[in-house]
């Protein structure tokens, strides 16, 4: 499923393998209760605290960055998250005062995280207490760039090899990667994604790298998604628009131009006004000449199928 | 004691009554006091015991009464016999003393007397500091309040006091066994061994033709499928009871405390220690419940070291102030219920609910579980549960599960009473109960089924607290694929129908409460399955009326069936009504089912 040869110091195995690595853990904050981060921050003290038992962490930071309009954590909060958890993690706050996404606050967390290995987290999602070991050992097996972990209790239908847990992307709810490889990559495609399918994008650059986005199922992370009484998952107002907005960008970035004008053809006859401007909102770049380049002609990382950018198990 | 009537207790001996069996337990007691040590009798009214326990224990006896008349039947008899009037404790213990000297007592009878006295708790700490100066053992009963006889009058507002008997009109005080206990215990006597006088029918068993005493009646039955679970003295007539003697205990005679400090929900985990990411994944789920004010009982189900080690791991794991809220508790024997009723048992929460160790939930499981609680206090709840089919795979050679298909509505959106009698709709996890539906019903997990306790448990808590429903969806059966198996792969058909049908019979042999509502459901049902008859009628070979019949009846029930009834609802109404036929028969009438489906359809 890679184009490339992949590189042990890149991916952090080479590291890994010479003693223990540093970790750096990244949330967007955009608007989220401080009992959310403080409880979120609680299970990843105890997941940093029983990775630094082992041979394979020697640190764990967590990097907060706050795209509200006013500060979610106060410096009398965050002091208090310093002291209960400041035993097994160091916690740091950026406050961007300024709504920058998902993408492109990453990017700037990233630019002060020093560690060798990032994780990029939502905020609100609960780590199981041996995610972090199960997730850095997974960088032991050569040639793996990024891996996830599994989202409970509405899991991620994509489909991966049984016996690697290789597959299209990973989300990055919860994911791992290597900081180098983050950097060798310049992060985040934060021009051209603001919240949605930045994380697509990421893996598949990953895999044209040379490197296996990986699915690593055995590490489990709460994500408190609901499903509606006829069982289908509940998607917000602002997914929907930014979702559709992100098909539109990522299916012009990796070459499948044909798609996108499906997608326009389709949004613009819809009559749904979120499907109206995500259209206008990919016209508008493609006027002012802001679109990413086209890129993976042959088609060989990007999936398209069935409206979704992996083979999926099952729908959901 | 003064205030007894004469000749109104001149209860005769024999060997079966209250006297044969309190002198049968002194006789089996081992008395360790001199031979000469005497036995004290108090409370003896005209003593008839006396006769046979000088012939049985071959001890003095000594007679105390208030009642001159009785104790002048014992002096008659040549026994000795001391007037005497039980005050506090003090002037009980003086009393007592005082009849007997520097003698030593061997053992004490203190018959049918605790109920008459309103210092009762005085004179029990009397005679408890007494009986411990002598080391004496003692024999005592009293009446129990909690026949079922009593019961079933007073469900239907009729309380008769009588001149003796279980509400004889001079009794002060009434004792079911815990007060009786308790107010033992409060004077530092310590009951070993019951003979409790049993009867079905007490003499409060009148009127003839009580709705709630006769057993033939519909509520008397509803009274005593409650009470013989409920209640373990249901037919005690008498409490009875060897007792030693020891220090006072400091528990109240009464409550003292109406309410207690619980969490919200008990959360019940058995686990065999088998599927410890499964069990890892269960815990997530609850450390990021939106209501945290609950409690986890892991049942390790005859774990062996290893195994043990293992789930004590999973529970380490967890964050502090989670792992605060998590108990392991070994059950050793039994089958896969047993942990069930082990852990309900310890349960402190106001509800209780099972999660096996693989389950999911979602973080508003137990918010909706509260509302519904909140709203409906005393009946189960149940919220929606989807299936999902999982798998096990290795990556990295470590173990992982996953999903493996989407997720399926296969259990309805709302609670109905009648499908539950003949088939489980709710998975386990998607119903809480609340404590007393366990606590005080006496209703438990059927340790003797192997499959579909649940079913068998649910049935009858909700017989009698009736379920509050939500259409929420908050948590997922998952159903293993291939090698991972569940209780559904272990069992074989045969084995899951045989637990079936005894349920089925169980069901049967009990009285059934239905919900509001419910006659109008089996109305409904019945016209349908008329109509099903009607149609089966016009379509039967050989009917020379067949098929001129089937015309008019088909219009008629267009007719019908659109007035009353929409498409989709009448539809799902005859399927349910076929469902009674046996597989057999279905297949039988499959033909003309299915044409009477498609010409539903039509309409």
């Amino acid at each position: 499923m890679t184009t490339a040869t992949p590189n042990d110091e890149v991916s952090g195995r080479a590291a890994l393998l010479l003693g223990p690595v540093s970790i750096g853990i990244q949330s967007i904050i955009y608007q989220l209760p401080f009992e959310s981060v403080e409880r979120s921050l609680a299970a990843v003290a105890r997941s940093a605290q029983l990775v630094q038992r082992t041979s394979l962490c020697k640190s764990v930071s967590v990097y907060y960055g706050d795209c509200s309009p006013t500060r979610m954590i106060s410096d009398a909060q965050l002091e208090k998250l310093r002291a209960q958890f400041g035993m097994h993690l160091n916690v740091h706050y950026h406050f961007f005062d300024s709504n920058l996404g998902s993408a492109r606050g990453h990017n700037a967390l990233a630019s002060s995280n020093s560690n060798q290995m990032f994780v990029i987290l939502n905020p609100d999602v609960l780590m199981a207490p041996r995610v972090l070991q199960i997730l850095v050992e997974e960088f032991k097996e050569p040639g793996v760039g990024i891996v996830e972990a599994k989202q409970l209790p509405i899991e991620h239908p994509k489909d991966f090899l049984l016996t690697t847990g290789e597959t299209s992307w990973v989300s990055t709810a919860c994911a791992m990667v290597a900081s180098s490889l983050f950097q060798q990559l310049r992060g985040f495609d934060a021009d051209s994604f603001f919240l949605y399918c930045d994380d697509v994008d990421f893996s598949w650059r990953v895999r044209q790298a040379g490197y296996k986005a990986v699915y690593q199922p055995r590490a489990a992370v709460f994500h408190d998604k609901k499903l509606s009484p006829q069982a289908q998952w509940q998607t917000s107002s602002a997914e929907r628009y930014y979702s559709a907005e992100a098909a539109l960008i990522l299916s012009y970035k990796w070459s499948r131009a044909d798609l996108t004008q499906q997608f326009l053809d389709s949004f613009k006859a819809s009559g749904e006004d979120y499907l109206i401007k995500a259209a206008k909102k990919f016209e508008t770049m493609r006027r002012n000449g802001t679109l990413p380049l086209p890129q993976d002609p042959e088609h060989k990382i990007g999936q398209f199928i069935a409206g979704n950018y992996a083979k999926h198990r099952f729908a959901l | 004691m003064s205030e007894m009537k004469t000749g109104t207790y001149d209860n005769q001996y024999t060997s079966t009554n209250l006297y044969g069996r309190a002198l049968r337990l002194l006789s089996n007691a081992e008395l360790k006091s001199p031979s000469n040590a005497i036995h004290l009798d108090i409370g003896c009214g005209y003593g008839h015991i006396a006769e046979p326990l000088v012939a049985a224990l071959g001890r003095p006896y000594v007679g105390l009464d208030a009642d001159p008349a009785a104790l002048a039947s014992l002096r008659q008899r040549g026994f000795e016999s001391h007037q005497v009037n039980l005050g506090d404790r003090k002037a009980t213990l003086d009393a007592l003393l005082s009849a007997v000297g520097n003698r030593s007592v061997a053992s004490i009878s203190f018959l049918d007397c605790l109920e008459h006295l309103s210092n009762g708790n005085a004179v029990i700490q009397g005679i408890g500091d007494f009986a411990r100066i002598h080391s004496a053992m003692l024999v005592i009963s009293t009446p129990n309040v909690a026949h079922r006889d009593i019961i079933g009058k007073l469900l239907l507002g009729r309380f008769e006091y009588t001149d003796a008997g279980l509400l004889d009109h001079t009794h002060l005080r009434l004792f079911d066994e815990q007060h009786f206990v308790n107010t033992l215990k409060q004077g530092g006597i310590y009951p070993i061994e019951f003979d409790n006088i049993v009867q079905p029918k007490s003499d409060q068993h009148f009127p003839v033709g009580h709705p709630a005493l006769e057993p033939t009646a519909t509520l008397a039955k509803l009274v005593a499928q409650l009470s013989e679970r409920a209640n373990n003295h249901s037919t005690t007539n008498q409490f009875l009871c060897l007792c030693a003697s020891g220090q006072p205990s400091s528990t109240s005679t009464y409550t003292i405390q109406r309410s207690v400090q619980r969490p919200f929900l008990s959360i019940v985990i058995r686990t065999q220690g088998m599927r410890l990411s499964q069990l890892t994944e269960t815990l997530l789920c609850l450390a990021g419940q939106s209501n945290q004010d609950f409690e986890v009982l892991i049942m390790g189900h005859k774990l062996s070291t290893e195994l043990q080690l293992g789930v004590e791991q999973v529970i380490e794991d967890q964050d502090e102030q989670f792992r605060k809220k998590i108990t392991l508790h070994l059950v050793e024997e039994g089958g896969r219920t047993r942990p069930l009723n082990a852990g309900f048992e310890l349960s402190r929460g106001h509800y209780i609910v099972s999660l096996d160790d693989d389950d999911l939930v979602f973080s508003n499981w137990i918010e909706t579980f509260h509302s519904l609680a909140s709203a409906n206090p005393g009946q189960a709840v149940r919220s929606v549960c989807v299936r999902q089919d999982a798998k096990i795979t290795t990556i990295s050679k470590q173990e992982s599960c996953y999903a493996s298909g989407p997720f399926e509505s296969i259990y309805p959106s709302s609670h109905s009473f009648l499908d539950q009698l003949r088939d489980n709709n709710s998975p386990i996890h998607s119903i809480a109960i609340p404590r007393e539906a366990y606590f005080s019903t006496g209703i438990r997990f059927d340790e003797s089924l192997t499959t579909a306790e649940d079913w068998d448990f649910f049935q009858q808590v909700f017989n009698y607290t009736g379920v509050a429903s939500s259409s929420e969806i908050t948590c997922i059966y998952r159903w293993w694929q291939a090698n991972n198996a569940t209780s559904r792969d272990l069992h074989s058909a045969e084995e899951w129908q045989a637990n079936r049908l005894r349920i089925l019979a169980k069901q049967d042999a009990r009285v059934t409460l239905l919900p509001p509502g419910s006659t109008k459901e089996i109305r409904a049902l019945l016209d349908i399955v008329d109509e099903h008859k009607k149609f089966q009628a016009a379509l039967t070979p050989g009917n020379s009326t067949a098929s001129t019949a089937a015309v008019p009846w088909r219009k008629s029930a267009i007719v019908t069936m659109k007035k009353s009834l929409r498409r989709d609802i009448a539809l799902c109404r005859i399927k349910r009504a076929l469902f009674i036929f046996s597989p057999k028969r279905r297949a039988k009438y499959a033909s003309r089912i299915r044409s009477f489906e498609l010409f539903l359809q039509q309409m």
